[in-house]
Order: structure tokens, then C-alpha cells, then sequence
């Protein structure tokens, strides 16, 4: 029976959940604001964020496709040479639903399907895809596997090609762009999502501040929100917004003045807030609850009035006009974001429940997982089917993205290829590796020209070359992957950080501090690339000032650095994963 | 504890009753002979005697001829990938640059011969055949030769360091195929361009550019028949040589167990090394011969790949047969030339739709075990 008490009680009980999902995602969380926060900047008018805007809506389609190859390749280790025809299936029918004239009339009435209904149908034309290769394919092994989804890929890609009425041919289909992706409402709507990322953010450093009572707490906070401040500052229309979230970082500031004052060092003190049912009440309420909605909502006031400006005008602008092109990118840059987070969080939630690990079970050792009692040919199927629903999401994505699909550009064997080349890139079995490996090849193949001709000064054609080249130098020095090899040295770096100690205080790194430098490098990347002069000063100052700041800590620590590193080091020696260490261990032996 | 009710499976049936499996077999050969003659009455049918004669012996010459050169490329993959356990995906590349490499070096040649100040021009003087027979017997060479150089040295500089990480070689392999594939581009143009011998040919004569004419539109080019030798020579050599020969006992014995291979004291390093020279080199051969007939291309690089793909597959060579390659090419080439004069519409997927019957009936390939 449902009744009030228990709504409620389900209710409260997810509201007390949400500060350890804050606390436990804050890398997640502090990139996902930032990358929710991007279009905000965008003006009505021409904007260079724009062109950086359509560069990353383009990065993360093919970084779903990638992550729905890995899902296959790195989980339960099916390499797919037709994963193409998934992505195409997907396309093709987004293709379909947005324009009746593409189909003779009996099936033109799949263009009464509205738009983002039409994503959901795609994903299940895509899942049952993979099914269909699933059955014909789970049963064998390799290369078997491999080369009939081969077939089945090229089966729809001549079929495609050879019915130029259907798919356009060579010149391809032009696509109008979705009616709902042209409305105001719908760009509301993934505001108020991107506002409530930002006060999930701004709750998640303020959670961080109240745990983390050393100073280096209070350190890496500023670090964070100086450079947010002046993004703030230079992207939003006026100084009132910054000068909030400002004052909403001083009030973090107090908060974290006021918990030092109380917090205890020594957990075996008695504490006045330990009671015997070993629950712990909160001192009071103003410290606990209303100091942090305070600071929280300044900080989203802030927002709202550094950035009110662009979204009047981005709705004037529809009331306007309702075809400009200016409009779609942010909201098609929402849209593709907001499902690369729940297919992100998807993906993890299933890699992390029991049917994941009977995955990698079954992709490790078929015979001893079938003796262990699982399914091994339902596992691959299920897979399979996930898989294809993700790919065919991305196609669907894809096609009002690039609005002009035809068979060559969305089912030939190259996009296979090149989704190969993203996971393996980014490292294979690893979750944010597609997205990055697909970042770094996009980002590459549209601005290797202008590095090879300005740069170096060869002629632009050489562009492949220097792609062929950066392969090949990614894969000697990194052979698990960019996430992979330098999550393996990462590790060394890492264990010595956690150790360092500064004069009174320690000055380790727990693995929860790393989201400040997540979120530091996803600024200096976006400011680095976009392509404004004017931005790229600022982008120097501010990181050249946080440099500088670094560099004179290294300069007035470094005895007790360089002694701490020479201590933690000797303790380092069990570890085996260090590159130092195993040469050292090398040498010990010659001795 | 719960019965648990046995379903039916035709499987598990034909497991257990071998007599219904000879049965079936028997069966299904009848069906299959009964369809290939019905089909050929059909085509009779539509052609008429002659046209059907005519078409279908040019057919299996093509196909032939076809199978023959992609058994070369294909033995060149099938070697890398047996014995070094890589499945290089610049194959395709090294085959479209041996083209480029065999059409150069056979003009370089044909002008050095015609250089009035160089010695050649009074040993061939005026005899044209013995010209062209001579450079292109020193393209086909220099193709091999300098395929054979790149293969070994991309071995030697990169590939040795990621031996038995496969995902590492298939990303190395794929930059080392877009960089072939766009040097070539810049040299020799998009893909729209072939370049042939005849017209480029200075004094436009090619030694086998005649004609068999049989009469009633029977009609061979003899570059073809003269392939199809050409592919048997080669494939019987290399049968001898892997029999007959220490290093071609050491390859057979090292793609069945390399490290029984390793512990009886062959040095396997340099046993990769000279596969890969080898493998790249029947590529760039293949390449070579293929520029007469269909013509040096730069877009030649992933149809190719796909076809070796296929070919490895298809023959069960990823069991470590090496007669795999020889019927797969076969069953490629034929298929793919049969259906382009029968079924023109099929030309394109013909290989795809064989490989996908092929592989359910027989996951294993032709000769592989299931």
C-alpha cells in the first residue's frame, strides 16, 4: 500500500543520500557542471565558444559509439567489425522519422514518431540489431563472431548504397532539424538541469570544505574557485553575478573557519556530539543546515544573474526566428550531454552490478564460467543488445547533428575503424577512456591541417601522415591506452603525493582532492582551445599566476619535499608497480 | 529437486545419431548439386549455349586469375598472422604501395633502357619484347624488394616492442595503413586515378597485352592465363620451400608452437622479422603483377585488407592451415568474378553472403576444426 508516510519516508531516505553521492562522485560532478555550465556563456549573436560548443557535441557522440564499442571489446572482449551498421541503423532511422518524404508512403508514417521518442524507438531498433547478431554470431568465438557481423554490416551498407532513392546516394539526405530541438521550453528545460549540476556542485564543495578541516582543504577550494570566479567574469554579461559567487566563496571561507574552530583532531576525545546510540547530532542547525543554503543559493543568484542575460536572449531569439542555426548548437550540445551522463552512469552501474562481473567472467574464461553455472551465450546476447542500443542512440544523435548522412559517411567500414581507433586510444576496459580517445582524434583530425601548415610549416595534405604518425607514437609510449598507461604510472606519483608532508601540517592527497585538478584541466583545456584571442591571456594569466604560486611552495618547501620524497620512497619499496623503483630494484640486484 | 524436462534440439539430436547426420549430409550435398544445375539451367536459359559458354569460361578465367593474385597477397597476410599472431591491417596498404612501386620501377626501368647513353640501349636496341619482359621482371623483383625492406623495417622498429599486446598492434598497424595510404595520395592522386602501363609506356608496348581469340567472342587476355601460371608457380614454390627448406620448417613449425620452436634453439625474433620481409614482400609482388591488368590505385588499400579478411576466414588459415589460403582465394575469386558476369547486382556482397554460409556451417572455415 502506498500512502503518505511512506512516500515520504522513501522521500527523506533519498534526501539523506544525496551528500554521500555528492561526496563520492566529485570529479564526475565538478567536470559535469562545468561542461553544463559552457553554453550558458554562449551570447545570441556569433559566439567563438560556439565553434567550440560543436566540436564537443561532436566529441561526445563518437565518444558514445566508442563506449558502446568498448562495452563489447573491453568487457566481454567480442571485437566487432560490424558495429558500424548499429550506428547507421540508428541514423538512417532518426533520418526517417524527421522528414516523411524519404520513405514511399505505407512507411513514411514512422515520421509521425516525435522527436524524443523517436531517440528511444532508434535504441530499440539498434538493440534488436544486436540481437539479431547475437544469435546468428554469440555461438562462436573470434573471429567467427567478428567477421558475420562483418557481413551483416556490409549486407545493410550495399543495401543502403545501392537504393539511392532510400538513402540519398552520394550526395545524401538532407535532414531538417527537430521541430522540439527549435523551442524554447526544451532549452529551459536542460537549464534548469545545468542549475541544478551547478548547486550540485557548489553543495559538493561545500560538503568537501566541512570534511576536510587541514588547511590543504582550504587550499585546493580557492584553487578551484579563483579560476571559476574569473570564467564567470569574462564569459558572463556583467560583474554583479561573479562578485555573488564571490561572496559565496568567502562564506565557505567562515564556514570552514567555523568548523576548524570545532572540529577534534583526536577521534578517541570525547566529544560532546557522540551520544551512546553511536548516532551523531548535528551541533546546530545554523552551521549544519542554513550556512550551507545560504551559500549555496548566493552562489546560484550569482549564476543566475551573470548569465540571465544570454538566456533571454537565446528564447528572444526563438520568438524571432525560428530556423537559426545559432539556436540549435547549445541545445543539441545539451541534449547530446545529458544522454552521454545517463549512458555514462548507466554503463558504470552495470559494470559495477553482478550481471557486469558475470560479463568479464564469461569474456575471460567461457568453459570455467559455464561450469561456474552462468549463461554464457544469454550474456553475450544481453550485451550485445546494450551495446547496439547505445550505438544506434548515437547515430540517432548524430544525424540532426551533421543534418547530411549518407551510406559512406554513416555505415562505411571506416567508422568501425575509427571507433576501434577511440577506444584503443583512450584504453580499452576503461570508463572515460572512449570518451577521451574519441576528444583527441576528433579534435586532431579537425585541426591537424592548420598545425602541419602553420606549425610546421608542410603542406596540409600531410594531415593523415601526422595522424598516422601521432598513432604510432601514442601507441609506443602508451601501449594500455591514455587512461590505461597513465593510470599505471599515475600509481607511483600518486603513493608519493599521499605521503609528502609540509613543515606542521601533512600535505597528503587523498584520492578525493583529485577532482580539484579534474576540474582545473577541463578549464584550462576550454580555455586553451577556444579559439578567441581575447581569451587566451586571461587563460595565461590565471594559470600562469596558479603556476607561479606553485612554483614558489616548490621553492620555499623544497629541502623538506625532496626529504619527504627520499623517505616515502624507501617506503615505496613493496610496491612493484613503480617504473623507479623497479629499476632501483634492478640495481640492488646487479649489487 | 525439480525434473528438469530435456528440450528438443535438432543439435543435440544430430550429436547423438550419426546415422541421421550421413543421412542429412548426404541430403544436403544432393540439394546443393540439384540447385547449382538448376541455376546453370536458368542461366542457360537466359543467355542462350553460346553466351552462356562464353560468359562462364571468361568468368572462371577471371576468377582464376583473380583468386591466383589474391592467394599471393593473402599467404602474405596468413604468414604475419599465423606465426607473429598480428593481424596487420596495413596488408592492404603494403599491397596498394607494391602496385605503385612495381608501375614506377617498370617506367624507371623501360627509360634507363631507352637512354641512348647507357649500355642497355645496345643490348636491347630495337628488340622491344626482350624490354619489356626485362623491366617487368625487375619491377615485380624491385616491388618485392622494397616491400620487403619497409615490412622488415616496420617490424624491426616498432612492432617488436608490442608483441602480445594485440590491441597495441591494431592501432600501430592502422597508423602505419594511413600513412601509406595518404603518401600514396599525395603522390599519385585520390583513388579516382588508375594508373595503367599502356598509356604511361613510352614506347606503348607491353610484352602480354595480346588476345587468345577462340572465336564465336571467345576471347582471353593473355595477361591473365599468364597470372594464373604465374600464382600456381609461386604457390608450388612456396609449398616446396615450406617443405623442403630449414627456415620454411622453422616458419610451419613456429606457427604451431612457438615456444617449443624458441627452446629448440631457433632464434624466433629473427624468425618474425624474416616472416614480416616475406609477407610484405608476396604484398608488394602481388601488387606488382596486379598493375597490368587492374591498374595501380590508391584506394586499393581497404577493399583489399577486407578481401584478406575474408580469404583467412573463409579458409579456416586462422586454425594455422596454410591451404586455407589457397581455397579461400579460390572460393573469393571465383565468386567474386562469377557473380559479375551472372548476377552483376551481387558483385559487391557476393564474398560477404558466402562467408556468412560458410561460417555457419562450418565455424571453423573450410579447413579449420569447429
Amino acid at each position: 500500500m502506498l500512502n503518505v508516510r511512506t512516500i515520504v519516508r522513501k522521500l527523506k531516505a533519498i534526501i539523506h543520500r544525496i551528500p554521500s553521492i555528492l561526496s563520492n562522485n566529485r570529479t564526475v560532478i565538478a567536470v559535469l557542471a562545468f561542461l553544463y555550465l559552457l553554453p550558458l556563456g554562449t551570447a545570441a549573436g556569433t559566439s567563438p565558444v560556439r565553434t567550440l560548443l560543436f566540436l564537443i557535441t561532436k566529441i561526445m557522440i563518437f565518444g558514445l559509439l566508442a563506449m558502446s564499442f568498448d562495452l563489447q571489446l573491453g568487457r566481454a572482449s567480442l571485437l566487432n567489425f560490424g558495429h558500424v551498421a548499429l550506428f547507421g541503423v540508428g541514423a538512417y532511422f532518426m533520418a526517417y522519422t524527421l522528414d516523411a518524404d524519404f520513405l514511399p508512403p505505407p512507411f513514411n508514417l514512422i515520421a509521425a514518431i516525435p522527436f524524443p521518442l523517436s531517440l528511444i524507438v532508434a535504441m530499440m531498433i539498434g538493440g534488436g540489431l544486436g540481437f539479431i547478431m547475437g544469435l546468428t554470431t554469440s555461438r562462436m568465438r573470434g573471429t567467427a563472431f567478428a567477421f558475420i557481423a562483418l557481413a551483416i554490416a556490409m549486407f545493410i551498407y550495399n543495401f543502403f548504397s545501392d537504393n539511392s532513392d532510400l538513402s540519398g546516394g552520394e550526395t545524401g539526405l538532407t535532414l531538417p532539424t527537430p521541430a522540439l530541438i527549435r523551442t524554447a521550453p526544451f532549452y529551459l528545460l536542460f537549464v534548469i538541469l545545468a542549475f541544478v549540476f551547478l548547486a550540485a556542485f557548489i553543495g559538493m564543495v561545500v560538503l568537501y570544505i566541512k570534511k576536510q578541516t587541514e588547511s590543504i582543504g582550504l587550499i585546493l577550494v580557492s584553487l578551484v574557485m579563483v579560476p571559476f570566479t574569473g570564467l564567470l567574469l569574462f564569459f558572463g554579461t556583467n560583474v554583479f553575478g561573479p562578485v555573488l559567487v564571490f561572496i559565496a566563496f568567502l562564506g565557505m571561507i567562515l564556514f570552514y573557519r567555523i568548523k576548524q574552530s570545532k572540529s577534534t583532531s583526536d577521534p578517541l576525545q570525547y566529544s560532546e556530539n557522540q551520544t551512546l546510540t553511536g548516532k551523531v547530532k548535528p551541533a546546530n542547525i545554523l552551521t549544519t543546515y542554513v550556512l550551507p543554503f545560504i551559500i549555496i543559493l548566493i552562489a546560484i543568484i550569482g549564476l543566475v544573474v551573470s548569465f540571465g542575460t544570454n538566456i533571454a536572449q537565446m528564447i528572444s531569439l526563438w520568438i524571432e526566428d525560428k530556423s537559426t542555426v545559432y539556436y540549435t548548437i547549445p541545445v543539441q550540445f545539451y541534449l547530446v550531454l545529458t544522454c552521454l551522463v545517463i549512458v555514462y552512469v548507466f554503463i558504470r552501474r552495470l559494470i559495477a552490478s553482478p550481471f557486469g562481473r558475470m560479463v568479464i567472467a564469461v569474456a575471460q574464461n567461457e568453459e570455467r564460467a559455464e561450469a561456474l553455472g552462468y549463461n554464457s551465450y544469454r550474456t553475450k546476447i544481453v550485451i550485445l543488445v546494450i551495446s547496439g542500443a547505445i550505438a544506434a542512440l548515437a547515430g540517432a544523435l548524430y544525424a540532426p547533428f551533421i543534418r547530411i548522412i549518407d551510406p559512406s559517411t554513416v555505415l562505411g567500414v571506416e567508422v568501425t575503424i575509427s571507433a576501434m581507433l577511440y577506444t584503443i586510444i583512450g584504453g580499452i576496459a576503461t570508463l572515460l577512456g572512449p570518451i577521451l580517445g574519441s576528444g583527441v582524434v576528433v579534435y586532431s583530425e579537425s585541426n591537424l591541417v592548420d598545425v602541419i601548415k602553420y606549425g610546421l610549416g608542410l603542406p596540409g595534405q600531410l594531415w593523415l601522415v601526422g595522424l598516422g604518425v601521432m598513432y604510432i607514437l601514442i601507441v609506443l609510449f602508451m601501449p594500455f591506452g591514455i587512461v590505461g598507461s597513465t593510470g599505471r604510472r599515475f600509481d607511483s606519483v600518486k603513493g608519493k603525493l599521499q605521503r609528502m608532508k609540509l613543515r606542521q601540517f601533512e600535505f597528503g592527497l587523498k584520492d578525493a582532492d583529485y577532482w580539484v585538478f579534474g576540474l582545473l584541466g577541463a578549464m584550462g583545456i576550454f580555455l586553451l582551445l577556444t579559439e578567441d584571442s581575447g581569451v587566451l591571456p586571461i587563460a595565461i594569466g590565471i594559470f600562469g599566476l596558479l603556476g607561479t604560486i606553485g612554483f614558489l611552495l616548490l621553492l620555499i618547501f623544497r629541502r623538506e619535499i625532496w626529504s619527504r620524497l627520499k623517505s616515502s620512497s624507501g617506503r615505496l619499496k613493496s610496491r612493484s608497480i613503480t617504473f623507479g623503483g623497479r629499476i632501483r630494484s634492478r640495481l640492488r640486484g646487479r649489487k | 529437486m525439480t525434473m528438469q524436462r530435456k528440450r528438443f534440439s535438432p543439435r543435440d539430436y544430430l550429436e547423438e545419431n550419426p546415422q541421421a547426420r550421413k543421412i542429412l549430409r548426404i541430403a544436403l550435398v544432393i540439394a546443393l548439386i540439384i540447385i547449382g544445375v538448376l541455376s546453370v539451367l536458368a542461366a542457360i536459359n537466359i543467355y542462350s549455349w553460346d553466351g552462356f559458354v562464353v560468359k562462364a569460361s571468361k568468368s572462371l578465367v577471371n576468377g582464376l586469375a583473380l583468386s591466383m593474385l589474391l592467394f599471393l597477397m593473402v599467404s602474405g597476410f596468413f604468414l604475419i598472422f599465423g606465426l607473429c599472431d598480428v593481424i596487420n591491417f596495413a596488408h592492404g596498404a603494403f599491397f596498394m604501395l607494391g602496385g605503385f612501386m612495381g608501375f614506377t620501377i617498370y617506367l624507371a626501368t623501360e627509360a634507363i633502357f631507352l637512354d641512348p647513353a647507357l649500355p642497355f640501349y645496345f643490348i636491347f636496341g630495337a628488340n622491344q619484347f626482350a624490354m619489356s619482359v626485362t623491366a617487368f621482371i625487375v619491377s615485380a623483383l624491385g616491388a618485392t624488394a622494397v616491400m620487403a625492406l619497409i615490412g622488415g623495417g616496420i617490424e624491426f622498429f616498432t612492432i617488436r616492442r608490442l608483441y602480445g599486446n594485440p590491441i597495441a598492434q591494431i592501432l600501430l598497424t592502422v597508423g602505419f595503413m594511413f600513412i601509406i595510404t595518404q603518401i600514396a595520395e599525395i603522390f599519385w592522386g585520390p583513388s579516382q586515378f588508375s594508373y595503367f602501363i599502356i598509356p604511361n609506356s613510352q614506347i606503348n608496348y607491353f610484352f602480354i597485352s595480346g588476345i587468345f581469340d577462340f572465336g564465336g567472342g571467345l576471347q582471353f587476355a593473355v595477361y591473365r592465363i599468364f597470372l594464373i601460371f604465374l600464382g600456381l608457380a609461386v604457390a608450388g614454390l612456396m609449398f616446396i620451400g615450406f617443405r623442403k627448406t630449414r627456415i620454411g620448417l622453422q616458419i610451419q613449425a613456429g606457427i604451431e608452437d612457438k615456444e617449443m620452436v624458441e627452446a629448440l634453439g631457433t632464434d624466433i625474433r629473427k624468425l618474425f622479422t624474416i616472416v614480416f620481409m616475406l609477407g610484405a614482400g608476396l604484398a608488394g609482388l602481388s601488387g606488382a603483377v596486379l598493375v597490368p591488368w587492374i591498374g595501380a590505385n590508391s584506394g586499393h588499400g581497404l577493399t583489399y585488407l577486407i578481401y584478406a579478411f575474408v580469404i583467412v576466414v573463409v579458409g579456416g588459415a586462422h586454425y594455422g592451415r596454410f591451404e586455407g589460403t589457397f581455397f579461400g582465394a579460390l572460393v573469393v575469386g571465383l565468386s567474386i568474378q562469377i557473380t559479375s558476369y551472372f548476377i552483376p547486382f551481387l558483385e559487391d556482397i557476393i564474398v560477404f553472403i558466402i562467408m556468412a554460409i560458410i561460417l555457419i556451417i562450418k565455424p571453423g572455415g573450410l579447413t579449420g576444426h569447429a
